[in-house]
């Protein structure tokens, strides 16, 4: 399992298109400057995605290379091959995570105002997101191909565009101070479940042979 | 003690338009056994059944003895298929690492050595090897778990003469040890007829023969004669036959017998390329 995991975060790295590079940041740079203090937040909401796009697109090129062939002929399970990919997932969290902190940082000191919630929120959400990404996508990659799973990634999408939105109008935040914290503890109760869901579900993806 | 690294036994597995019919045949130890037929014979689907890529249908299929269902059994077979499958993004020491984390008996001084002895670039991404060089990786990388079993899937195919030279090589070189074995499936003839020991013709899911390839090479002849002078000939002396606009060919079992018994007549050494031919066109020209 070492060596697959090992694979899928090189994927991951070494995989990163530059364009997308250059629309997340631009992205990121508009979404500070016209945000204010809610800045860090939206920054991390990006970055975040960005994340679970890579992590998709690192799947395509799996199947670029046909390499579930390859793997097949190793002596690795499905079991192994599934978690290592989950975990794989997880380890580039720690990305999403450091971004998180530096845009919340960037922002705190630009606009002299550090509130501990939006910070919890954008943490919250750097982990949140790049996993509900990956765990809607990669049972359908399994099941469906890259392509199918690259749909409905585009479809996540818009729930996050409107998450953005409603901050943006301005009331978004404040109305929803009181009861931020325990939105945020189910959503990350919801993805965790979602994600091992997703896990037996790619498992059986993985596992089906014509 | 088992004397077969493979053993195939009646496996049957059916696909809409196609049927790969109760095929059986051995790969014994110590031995490359050459797997030929045209494309779309069901090589790539005997080898896929084998590996446990398909799910069979009926039929028996033993590695090392062992059910090939069991996955351990794959920590001492090599594979390689008919195009490199590592991603564009990687180099050598990326393999390396990813590769001795699925294998246990990775040796990476082995692995070091061939891509030393094959000039493989270490540090350059994979993405700008020319086929060539990603082929020979891919068989570097089958070949450095030291495996007991290699299954190789038209793994020459696409490459300039220089390097399947080498890589016969590299396999002439693996079977030293009498415990291995390759299974070659390809449709360059000419390389199974350089280094198998046996040959297996598949033909639209059936396997046609399984000899000996210097019984197919040395004995098989094929006879050139007049429409006139084929008359004459016995058809319990020939396997099949073709018409052409000035002859007509036949392929023959043992071409010394032919020739002692018609006088006159013409036989011809007979090469892996001709014998497929003849039986998978039969009478036509």
């Amino acid at each position: 399992m070492r060596g697959l995991i090992y694979k899928d975060i090189t994927i991951f790295f070494k995989g990163i298109d530059k364009k997308l590079v250059l629309i997340a940041a631009g992205a990121i740079i508009l979404l500070m400057v016209n945000t204010g203090v809610y800045a860090g937040l939206f920054a991390s909401v990006m970055l975040a995605m960005t994340i679970g796009i890579q992590n998709i697109m690192s799947f395509a090129s799996d199947e670029k290379a046909s390499w579930k062939k390859y793997q097949l002929a190793m002596p690795v399970n499905a079991v192994s091959v599934v978690t290592s990919k989950y975990i794989s997932v997880i380890c580039t969290l720690a990305v999403s995570l450091a971004g998180s902190v530096l845009f919340n940082l960037l922002s705190s000191v630009a606009f002299r105002s550090f509130n501990i919630t939006v910070w919890g929120v954008s943490t919250a959400a750097s982990v949140i997101v790049p996993l509900l990404w990956t765990g809607i996508c990669l049972p359908l990659t399994y099941w469906f191909g890259f392509h199918s799973a690259q749909t409905m990634g585009m479809i996540v999408v818009i729930p996050m565009f409107y998450f953005i939105k409603y901050f943006e109008d301005g009331v978004g935040f404040s109305a929803m101070t009181n009861s931020i914290l325990s939105y945020v503890v189910v959503a990350g109760i919801a993805v965790v479940v979602l994600f091992i869901i997703s896990m037996i579900i790619s498992m059986a993806g993985y596992n089906r042979k014509e | 003690m088992e004397k077969n690294n493979i053993l195939v036994r009646d496996l049957y597995k059916q696909f809409d338009g196609f049927l790969l019919d109760h095929v059986s045949f051995q790969v014994p130890k110590g031995r490359i056994v050459g797997f030929i037929g045209e494309n779309g014979a069901g090589k790539s689907t005997t080898i896929n059944l084998i590996l446990d890529e398909l799910k069979r249908d009926n039929g028996q299929i033993q590695i090392f003895g062992k059910e090939n269902t069991i996955s351990t059994v794959k920590e001492d077979i090599g594979v390689v298929f008919d195009e490199c499958n590592f991603h564009d993004v990687f180099n050598t020491s990326d393999i390396e690492k990813i590769l001795s984390g699925i294998y246990k008996s990775w040796d990476s001084c082995l692995y070091r050595q061939y891509l030393k002895r094959f000039k493989i670039p270490e540090k350059k991404q994979i993405g700008s090897f020319s086929k060539g060089m990603k082929m020979k990786l891919s068989i570097i990388c089958a070949m450095a778990h030291k495996p007991k079993l290699l299954i190789l899937d038209e793994a020459t195919t696409g490459l300039d003469p220089v390097v399947r030279d080498e890589m016969l090589d590299l396999f002439l070189e693996f079977i030293q040890d009498e415990d291995c074995s390759i299974l070659f499936s390809s449709h360059i003839t000419s390389d199974i007829q350089k280094i198998a020991d046996y040959v297996i013709l598949i033909h639209q899911g059936k396997i046609i023969f399984e000899e000996q390839k210097d019984d197919l090479v040395y004995n098989f002849g094929i006879v050139k004669c007049g429409k006139e002078k084929f008359a004459s000939i016995s058809p319990d002396d020939y396997i099949t036959h073709r018409v052409t606009n000035v002859s007509v060919e036949c392929l023959v079992r043992d071409k010394e017998a032919i020739k002692h018994k018609y006088k006159n007549i013409v036989v011809d050494n007979a090469t892996l390329e001709d014998i497929m031919l003849f039986y998978i066109k039969g009478g036509a020209a």
